[in-house]
């Protein structure tokens, strides 16, 4: 069956949410291609607050903070949404093919707008050594079947990965009756919001063992427990003081991984930094008619930044069918010193507004120096009095720093 | 009273089942475990050996031969994938070039068709990934992959279709002779056969000593570890690559599945417990090792999943394929390791063959053949649109790395040897061996299940006994502990 | 009697030091908001309370709620004990009462999504025909 509207958004979660509304308020017929039951991606599985302190000035929970867009998005009648829908193949020419209930769909569009969220590290990606008993979830999995399907995974719980999906599901599962043993960490400093740390670990005193791996799942069908060793300045662990730790389900929090199979597929560049698409301001990647927002793009710490990429990517696209977006060259953006990745990666010219940045460091450090230069010249600088790995420093640059750059760098320094 | 008991559903038990499901007389398969297959045909390399490495003369040799042959056929015949991909034994010094001579001989001495020898250009040039050491290297187009999960459920399910009965759960724990034949008894029920058929793969000794205790054979299980590389490697090898082998074994090999990705593997561990299916450091880092000799640079960063699976290796140098005195009319497939999966339809023949010299049986008139829809992905477009006008439930991808549709796990589930568990509709479907691991699938297949089956979601297993996936209480559990 | 705590006001995370004796001394912090935290976390340590309770007939067994202001910790655990005894019936709008002035805090818990009935969500995927 075939299909022809001006924007498909694959990923009905908070960015694809966004830019169909961004989108469709210019008057283009929009179709969100979700593959679960429902709209509001991950944030229907985040029943906890800490979403919209930016965007609305409010503190919601996630599924408050969807709600307030689907319910937006029911105001437009150009935007079509199909549910339980799953894009099995793109093409060069920005043909989709699509399955559902109602068929196998052939659809034609103008642009592409990809937000598909990620994807979590798992037991395999880390080669943990051991039996494969039941009971050993990716921390995403697991907040999935207790917060909507209403089961606990387990009751004697250890999590590896002091991110904040594992921070999280560590206070949710003590909320639930189980009995979480600690949190295992491997590198020297944790990984969640500090906030995350307060209230999950501290306020319940579970402990955090930082600078330590999960070396062995023991178990024959279900888990039994796990050996822990500390891990070296390398990361390596030290066999030698390996210690047990019974218990009966394991959750891995080690890890966020984009889902861009389906730009793979078309051999759109993927940034290795980021996992996500290489872009320009307008959020455009590297093949043009296609663009990235949200986790996909890079993963984010705020869905409020989710939502402003993804009213970008919206944006964007309507500019792009209506031909108003004209590039007569790229810079390519290095980046140096803490600077672990930059989106977006590529100026394209000329540059006619405000560019949001988001950086991620790799090491914590306290007064710290972002510095924007253009072979060498320094042309700007910011100053943050601490900055994290866990937390994206955003900063917006007028148009008049950023003109004519031939080699644009972005470095921090301590 | 049957005509025959098949202890253990491994493909040697499932392919025998599935031949003499053709035949006039009454078969019963019984298996221990939740599910087939569980043993060894679960854990493998998969491969479809050429018949280069058995000692000429031996029974290996020629079934390993004999098998290689029959594989397309039955495959086609069982819609099950098998791709001839070709393998390559390297050698990288004049001692390895020796034993490459060796092998070259002995290969046609076992009767394998195609053999070339090829010098270190030749190699790098089909196989750029192959270490630039490598000197010479043998060439078996023969050599072939498959999918023994597929091979083995859907002959099953074929001879269930052709009249054949299954049992699962159900271990055998005695025999007795009786005067008409046999009395089999498991830890459920009891049985009467005239003929039993031992294909219990690492347990066959056992089987063998509940008839004679002293029987001077035993199984000694054998680990091997393997890593499975993401689809992203699809084109890292077309064939697959060998080292040239030692005693041990075949040793590691990097290897194309049917499916797509690249199995790196074996090791090749003598073990104390049978049921030790654990991976380890060293073994992991003992692969990734020798498969750098291979392919040095392998990419690693790419490892989705590890597993261990285990060989019924024995001290007796052959397939242990013979009745034992005392004992007639019990046929023992024993010590079935490598070419064990290549050898499986030759060793099927074997068991009609034995059985026919006993009994005048008669071939059924109308047989049934091996009808399913395997794969949703592979179908057509227009196959697929049609299916899904039948019942929209096609239509619903579940598996976002594999693209299983929602009919194929409850198809899966209501097929003659149905599916149970989260591991059973894994092995016949793929939902849940792509990138994700199942993170996407799992609840979506466990609901599908709880429907399906009845059961609350709490009870629903990895793969049956206590691998319960949720806290596996009968409800939804609203404890609060007080707080510490 | 001393305590350390890490304030979480904003993204420096000072590591504070709090004195607890007449009156309570905080040391470490860089701002007024930090001091305030201190104090309170001190005197009257409070929480936003999510969970999920049971829902009949519903799209989904559960249904996310939050209280609708942050409540003192120890509360929570009698909290979820009582809402673990609550199952109320879909449809069920999006901030709809499930407990009114809990513990006599003037607080409420309330739902964080709205659900429909199993029956209409049959409904709609049966009756979605796309053009």
């Amino acid at each position: 069956m075939q299909k022809e509207v001006d924007i498909v958004i694959i990923g009905g979660g908070p960015a694809g949410l966004s830019a169909s509304i961004s989108s469709a308020e210019k008057g283009k017929s929009i179709l969100i291609l979700e593959r679960n039951e429902e709209l509001g991606g991950v944030l229907n599985q985040c029943i906890h607050p800490g979403f919209g302190l930016i965007y609305f000035k409010e503190e919601l929970t996630g599924p408050e903070y969807a709600y307030r867009f689907i319910k937006e998005i029911e105001k437009y009648p150009n935007i079509e949404v199909w549910l339980e829908t799953m894009v099995v193949d793109i093409t060069n020419e920005k043909e989709i093919t699509a399955i559902n209930k109602d068929g196998i769909w052939e659809i034609k569009t103008k642009a592409i707008i990809f937000s598909t969220g990620c994807r979590e590290r798992t037991r395999g990606n880390l080669q943990i050594p051991g039996t494969r008993p039941a009971g050993i979830y990716t921390a995403g999995t697991a907040q999935r079947l207790v917060n909507i399907e209403g089961y606990l995974p387990g009751e004697k719980i250890l999590i590896l990965g002091s991110g904040d999906i594992g921070l999280i599901m560590a206070r949710r599962l003590k909320w639930e009756g189980a009995e979480v043993i600690g949190v295992i960490e491997k590198l020297p400093y944790p990984g969640g919001l500090t906030r995350n740390l307060v209230q999950c670990l501290e306020d319940y005193n579970i402990p955090l063992y930082l600078k330590h791996t999960v070396v062995e799942i023991l178990g024959k069908d279900r888990v039994e427990g796990v050996y822990i060793a500390p891990v070296d300045d390398y990361g390596n662990p030290i066999m030698d003081n390996k210690r047990f730790i019974e218990c009966d389900t394991l959750l891995l929090s080690v890890g966020l991984i984009p889902e861009n199979d389906l730009l793979e597929n078309i051999n759109i560049p993927l940034d290795p930094r980021t996992q996500g698409p290489y872009v320009d301001q307008y959020l455009s990647t590297l093949k043009e008619g296609i663009f990235s927002c949200g986790n996909s793009l890079l993963v984010n710490d705020l869905v409020d930044y989710v939502t402003l990429q993804g009213i970008l990517a919206g944006k964007s696209a309507v500019r792009y069918i209506n031909n108003e977006i004209n590039i007569e060259k790229r810079a390519h953006i290095e980046i140096d010193g803490n600077l672990r990745l930059v989106v977006p990666q590529y100026l394209s010219y000329p540059i006619l507004e405000d560019i949001t940045f988001y950086f991620r460091v790799k090491e914590p450090q306290k007064s710290a120096i972002l510095t924007l230069k253009d072979n060498d010249k320094r042309i700007k600088e910011w100053r943050f009095p601490v900055v994290k790995p866990a937390e994206m420093i955003v900063i917006k640059v007028k148009p008049e720093f950023l003109r004519d750059m031939e080699n644009p760098k972005f470095s921090m320094e301590g | 009273m049957e005509d025959v008991i098949i202890i253990g559903g491994g493909v040697v038990g499932s392919l025998i089942a599935r031949e003499l499901s053709f035949y006039e007389i009454s078969v019963l398969l019984l298996e221990k475990e939740e599910d087939i297959p569980m043993g060894s045909t679960k854990a493998n390399s998969a491969i479809v050996h050429a018949g280069y490495d058995p000692l000429p003369g031996t029974l290996k040799a020629k079934t390993n031969v004999e098998g290689n042959r029959l594989y397309k056929d039955l495959c086609e015949k069982l819609k099950v994938p098998f791709k001839r991909i070709g393998a390559y034994v390297l050698a990288f010094n004049d001692d390895e070039l020796k034993t490459l001579l060796e092998l070259k001989e002995r290969g046609k001495t076992n009767g394998v068709s195609e053999i070339q020898i090829l010098k270190r250009e030749e190699i790098l040039k089909r196989e750029p990934n192959i270490n630039e050491e490598v000197k010479y290297a043998l060439f078996f187009p023969t050599s072939g992959i498959t999918n023994p999960f597929l091979l083995t459920i859907h002959a099953l399910e074929n001879a269930i279709e052709n009249g054949a009965k299954v049992k699962l759960r159900e271990e055998v724990i005695g025999i007795e002779k009786k005067d008409m034949g046999y009395k089999v008894i498991t830890n459920k029920s009891e049985y009467y056969c005239k003929y039993i058929i031992n294909c219990a793969g690492i347990n066959a000794d056992k089987i063998i000593h509940l008839l004679d205790p002293d029987y001077p054979f035993t199984i000694t299980p054998r680990k091997g570890e393997y890593l499975i590389l993401d689809k992203k490697a699809q084109n890292f090898v077309k064939s697959t690559i060998f080292h040239v082998p030692t005693q041990k074994g075949k040793g590691v090999l990097v290897t194309p599945t049917v499916d797509g990705n690249i199995l790196l593997g074996p090791t090749a561990e003598n073990i104390e417990d049978r049921e030790d299916k654990s991976t380890s450091h060293e073994g992991l880092s003992e692969v990734k090792e020798k498969v750098k000799k291979l392919t040095p640079n392998a990419p690693f960063n790419l490892v989705i999943n590890i597993f261990s699976g285990i060989r019924a290796s024995s001290t007796y140098k052959d397939f242990f394929v013979q009745e034992i005195p005392e004992f007639k009319n019990i046929l023992h497939f024993a010590g079935i390791d490598s070419p064990g999966l290549t050898s499986a339809p030759s060793l099927a023949k074997m068991a009609v063959e034995w059985l026919k010299e006993k009994e005048n049986i008669k071939r059924k008139k109308n047989i049934k053949d091996f009808e399913k829809i395997i794969s949703f992905k592979e179908l057509t477009e227009e196959e697929k649109e049609n299916l899904i006008k039948e019942d929209p439930r096609w239509g619903h991808i579940i598996c976002r790395c594999e693209h299983v549709s929602e009919m194929e796990v409850r198809n899966a589930i209501n097929s003659p040897l149905p599916a149970r568990t989260l591991e059973a509709i894994k092995k016949r479907t793929r939902a849940g061996m792509g990138r994700c691991q199942g993170a996407f699938c799992s609840y979506h297949i466990m609901k599908i299940l709880s429907e399906e089956l009845e059961i609350p979601m709490n009870m629903i297993t990895l793969r049956g006994g206590k691998s319960f996936l949720l806290n596996g209480e009968n409800k939804v559990r609203w404890k609060y502990a007080k707080r510490s | 009697m001393k305590k350390e705590l890490t304030c979480i006001v904003c993204p420096l995370g000072c590591s504070l030091e709090i004195e607890i004796g007449e009156d309570i001394i905080v040391k470490g912090n860089k701002c007024e908001k930090g001091k305030n935290y201190a104090i309170e976390e001190i005197k009257n340590p409070k929480r936003i309370l999510t969970t999920t309770i049971k829902i009949k007939n519903g799209k989904y067994k559960v249904i996310p709620v939050k209280t609708t202001a942050p409540i003192p910790k120890e509360y929570i655990f009698p909290l979820l004990e009582k809402l673990s005894e609550i199952e109320i019936s879909a449809p069920v709008p999006i901030g709809y009462k499930v407990l009114e002035n809990i513990f006599q805090l003037s607080i409420d818990v309330i739902t964080t999504r709205p659900m429909e009935t199993k029956e209409n969500t049959r409904k709609t995927k049966e009756t979605k025909k796309s053009t």
